[in-house]
């Protein structure tokens, strides 16, 4: 790498994207309007409620209102009798019954007219009820100072500074963090997109440069774009928030060096974040569709970024591990001035780590030809069927889209139809018809093989029985996982009312229902429909992966999601290396039995788990990944 | 018109091929929900984590017996009892979460709480014995009338309800937050749809070249840009739409969990709630591909697009101002008006004048932007010319 050239790119980049005043007006004006638009909102609501305050409340009353209460009223300004009941805010009727005073205040929820006459009558008819109160206790030579013994006050030791800080730590972190993404996003595009349908890129290839070289210019002039429009912004936020709150005490919270702690911290996260855009940047052909492949990513940082700031949770050793998540959250612990050091430390480290992999995928993406200057083709669910030629395998586009329509009907159907037709009828119809039924239907539209997109062949008996062992590794690990959990969660809230109604079913009910529809339809959609096409496409390690993650997803369970995972990974692993969907049939179904039918009384401990993950590791090693030649060869059916 | 029906079907069918579009304008839609799902979800775990953490309480050794007895039973909260009282100190070192001071004595007694707002434990330690204070307290209370023999007329001397004139109190609520957050969702798609799709009828069609193709063949501007116009107004009218029946299942999983709680959202209602949305989809149509039509590229319109969605974004806010009543002015702003009215549908209002009038208002505001669009879509120069 030339650092040079390197430097003339960046300031070639820095020039292009300063001049391009299109994008910084998108970046920049939004930034400028929106809180000025925020402090008209404010402006309008308080003259809105300063009407409201004035405006007057018109009472119907129903029955003879004792004088005192009636006098109250009256003396109130802002509260009208009136005789017509259909003009009132508010309907009061008073009647003495047995000795109580009863009043009726009817009127309309929904309007703020009626709920403001109803929180102005409540103060009156409060004190009225005190004072018939006090008059029994005079009765009795008594008062309401000897009726409670004990007087409470409650003094707050926090300071305003950690007052300010708390009330400020809900919501920063998360904007911050999102910005840290959403600042680079359109100087990613306009770096590669823009070029790309330019025609500059190939130009700029005809220039003795590596590509290495310009993609790290490229990189850098992202990132430094990115921090300056995250400071920019910041710095505007902090220019409207004396409209809000006081300054002083949010400049006393944030000192040089945490200030500065904080930014080490953002860093890793806009290298993410720049990466990512980069890479699909240049993954896309044009504006609009570099748009498409952003959506996705905005969420990819929004659903950890509000995961981080539910209130209530904290940094520790687990959250830590997670990027996004521990950056919102190490900014909250910023705020309120409970930085733990190691827990930096490992926060810095995980999204440092995890930057490298997103700088990876950037480097791949450069480096595929194919993606730089390939074009994309048209979509073909609207294609009558007819015109669709035979293939082997369904394209990938419309794997992502099948499964992205399979999801949502899925999730849909299992909150809705238990309503309908049961727990376990629409356990079953969602996992048949969804997962199963539908990429069937899926595959014949689009004639692809059913025996080569779903592996539809008659395993080798070697790979059933190394598949076993790849099962109880990874069944081990996720127990393994479970011991690790247990004592940060208590319990596991969508499991226990299935529970019970599980307890209810005769075994052979419980088998089909939970263990065997399960296995045979989520391996047909996850093992079949999805991870073959993907294999074809991206490779059987990230075809493995890709499924795992969708499959843990799917299960909507986000206590179990790692485990989910894990065994995801192990019947894709099986998949592939067997070249056939029944192993991980029979696997599923296996694991999903041994869940339901493992005795509760069997005592997990990590003595017993480790060895037998190991071991089945070893197993699996020696077994499919030593003399992989040998052994792939004898699987190898054609 | 047959002309206008062409146009408008081959923008649709292009709309509809682009899978990428669709992916840019559906995704967040059915995304959302299940956001929502595992959100509520996490805190629900974090916060029943946080209701099993136990109170760590320290007790000034003068505390009443009978109080002290009533923590020492709670399981939830452990007592440390201690002679002297640290008044200022800090919390922060987490092996107290408050701690309570005793002066006075029977007749009178004096209990102080300490406790740092600015921490999630000590703030639940201070709620749990604040209950159980009061608790004491009441039972004296009870006490105290029992022997007084007061205690029935005490209680019941003064009786005060509140009624709903519907007579179902959290129904009316909720209609009225429904009011409040469906509109406001609808229309922020519906406009998000015109926004995606409008760059590319305009701006995309010049970039690509492709409209001296189109003038070449023997339609009208107007029957063009018209066709355009309802391509743009169909899609965002179906982003709206999607975006309602995509929530309706939140909707309704929130509300299975609230026992007693009915809602109605009725046939009637949705389809007031989608004549008022037409008008508003016409309007922001109208203006966005005028703007496409101004610029030269896709991205520039993108860009300066953001500028116009932040607009009718502050628009869409204004009805979620408390207090705001429906008046003269509230229903001449242009898609505020609107948002108003389908605020009053939830609430079971329905006004034909208003209607009417905010139909009106709206469609000639739209009307307006037809005639610019449709002069700057006239004007070879704009469309075609190569100035700054």
């Amino acid at each position: 790498m030339r650092f040079k050239t390197i430097s003339q790119i960046i300031k070639k980049e820095f020039l292009a994207l300063l001049r391009n005043y299109k994008v910084l007006v998108g970046v920049f004006a939004p930034l400028i309007i929106l809180p000025l638009l925020f402090y008209g909102y404010q402006e309008l609501a308080s003259v809105t409620s300063r009407e409201a305050e004035v405006s007057v409340s018109t009472i119907y009353v129903e029955g003879e209102l004792p004088h005192w209460v009636y006098n109250s009223m009256n003396e109130e300004l802002l509260i009208n009798f009136t005789e017509d009941s259909d003009q009132a805010d508010l309907l009061l009727s008073y009647d003495l019954k047995e000795g109580t005073h009863q009043f009726v205040l009817t009127y309309d929820f929904g309007r703020n007219a009626g709920i403001r006459a109803g929180e102005r009558i409540a103060p009156i008819l409060d004190e009225f009820h005190q004072e018939q109160q006090k008059k029994i206790l005079e009765s009795r030579g008594l008062d309401f100072a000897s009726l409670y013994p004990a007087k409470i006050s409650i003094e707050d030791l926090a300071s305003e500074r950690e007052v300010a800080g708390y009330s400020m730590s809900n919501i920063f972190p998360l904007l911050i963090t999102l910005y840290a993404v959403l600042c680079v996003m359109s100087f990613a595009v306009e770096l590669t997109t823009a070029e790309k349908e330019m025609g500059t890129l190939e130009t700029l290839f005809s220039i003795p440069i590596k590509r290495v070289e310009l993609i790290v210019a490229k990189l850098m002039a992202c990132v430094v774009f990115g921090v300056l429009s995250l400071g920019i912004n910041l710095g505007l936020l902090l220019l409207f928030i004396p409209k809000i709150m006081d300054v002083n005490i949010m400049g006393s919270n944030i000192d040089l060096v945490t200030f500065g702690a904080l930014f080490v911290n953002i860093i890793p996260l806009i290298f993410i974040g720049s990466s990512m855009c980069i890479g699909l940047g240049m993954f896309a052909n044009s504006y609009k569709e570099s748009n498409a492949y952003l959506t996705p990513l905005v969420f990819m940082f929004m659903i950890p970024a509000y995961v981080g700031s539910t209130p209530g949770l904290e940094l520790n050793l687990i959250y830590s591990l997670i990027p996004i998540v521990n950056t919102t959250l190490l900014m909250k612990s910023v705020f309120m001035s409970q930085v733990n050091i190691g827990l930096f430390a490992l926060t810095f480290m995980t999204n440092a780590l995890f930057s490298i992999m997103s700088l990876v995928f950037m480097f791949k993406v450069f480096g595929t030809e194919k993606l730089l200057f390939g074009s994309g083709k048209g979509f073909s669910f609207t294609v009558k069927r007819n015109l669709i030629p035979k293939k082997t395998f369904v394209d990938l586009d419309d794997t992502f889209l099948g499964l992205a329509v399979i999801t949502v009907l899925f999730i849909y159907g299992s909150l809705l139809l238990p309503n309908y037709m049961g727990t376990f009828s629409t356990l079953a119809f969602v996992q048949y018809v969804f997962f199963g039924l539908m990429p069937i239907v899926v595959i014949w539209y689009l004639k692809a093989s059913f025996k080569e997109t779903l592996g539809l062949r008659v395993p080798p008996l070697k790979g059933l029985f190394g598949g076993v062992w790849v099962w109880i590794s990874a069944f081990s690990l996720a127990l393994i996982y479970q011991l690790i959990i247990m004592p940060y969660v208590n319990f596991v809230p969508t499991l226990e009312g299935l529970e019970d109604q599980l307890q209810q079913l005769s075994p052979f009910a419980k088998f089909f229902f939970i263990a065997l529809t399960p296995g045979i339809c989520e391996e047909i959609l996850f093992r079949g429909f999805v991870l073959r096409p993907l294999e074809k496409k991206i490779g059987a390690t990230w075809a493995v992966i890709i499924s795992a993650i969708a499959f843990s997803l799917i299960h909507l369970d986000f206590v179990r999601l790692v485990p989910t995972f894990l065994l995801g990974l192990a019947f894709g692993y099986v998949a592939i290396k067997t070249r056939s969907i029944y192993p991980a049939i029979f696997l599923h179904v296996l694991n999903n039995s041994i869940a339901i039918f493992m005795p509760a009384t069997i005592e997990l401990s990590y003595l017993l788990l480790v060895p037998i993950f190991i071991g089945s590791l070893a197993i699996v090693f020696l077994f499919f990944e030593k003399g992989k030649s040998r052994i792939i060869k004898g699987l190898h059916i054609k | 018109m047959s002309k206008i029906n062409l146009i408008l079907k081959k923008e649709l069918r292009t709309t509809l091929r682009d899978k990428k579009a669709l992916i840019t304008i559906l995704l967040p839609i059915l995304i959302y929900p299940v956001i929502m799902i595992f959100f509520i979800g996490f805190s629900s775990i974090v916060q029943s984590n946080l209701n099993e953490v136990i109170s760590i309480v320290a007790i000034d050794e003068k505390t009443p017996s009978s109080f002290l007895s009533r923590l020492e039973d709670d399981p939830k909260i452990d007592v440390v009892i201690r002679s002297v009282s640290h008044e200022q100190e800090s919390f922060e070192s987490e092996e107290i979460n408050a701690s309570i001071t005793f002066e006075g004595e029977q007749a009178n007694q004096m209990f102080t709480i300490f406790y740092n707002s600015a921490n999630d434990a000590s703030q639940q330690a201070v709620d749990r014995l604040s209950k159980h204070l009061k608790d004491y307290n009441s039972f004296y209370k009870h006490q105290i009338l029992e022997e007084a023999g007061i205690n029935y007329e005490f209680e019941n001397i003064v009786s005060i309800y509140e009624e709903d004139i519907s007579g179902d109190i959290g129904g009316r609520i909720i209609a009225m937050v429904l009011g409040m957050l469906l509109p406001l969702i609808i229309v922020l798609y519906g406009i998000t749809g015109t926004y995606t799709i409008s760059s590319d009828l305009s701006a995309g069609e010049k970039e690509r070249e492709t409209l001296e193709t189109i003038f070449s063949v023997p339609v009208k501007r107007f029957e063009i840009i018209t066709g355009k116009l309802w391509a743009c107004v169909i899609v965002g009218l179906i982003s709206g739409m999607v975006n309602i029946f995509s929530l309706l299942p939140l909707v309704y999983l929130i509300v299975a969990n609230i026992p007693g709680l009915n809602i109605s959202i009725s046939i009637p209602l949705i389809m007031y709630l989608f004549l008022m949305l037409i008008p508003v989809m016409i309007l922001t149509s109208a203006i966005f591909i005028g703007l496409g039509f101004f610029v030269k590229t896709y991205q520039e319109s993108q860009s300066y697009g953001s500028l116009l969605f932040i607009a009718f974004m502050a628009l869409c806010y204004i009805p979620m101002i408390p207090n705001l009543e429906l008046t003269k002015l509230t229903l001449s702003i242009p898609i505020t008006n609107s948002m108003m009215l389908m605020k009053e549908a939830f609430l079971g209002s329905y006004s034909l004048l208003n209607t009417l009038m905010v139909l009106g208002i709206n469609l000639a505001v739209s009307l307006l932007g037809i005639v610019l669009m449709n002069k700057v879509f006239k004007s070879d120069w704009v469309i075609f010319g190569g100035g700054n």
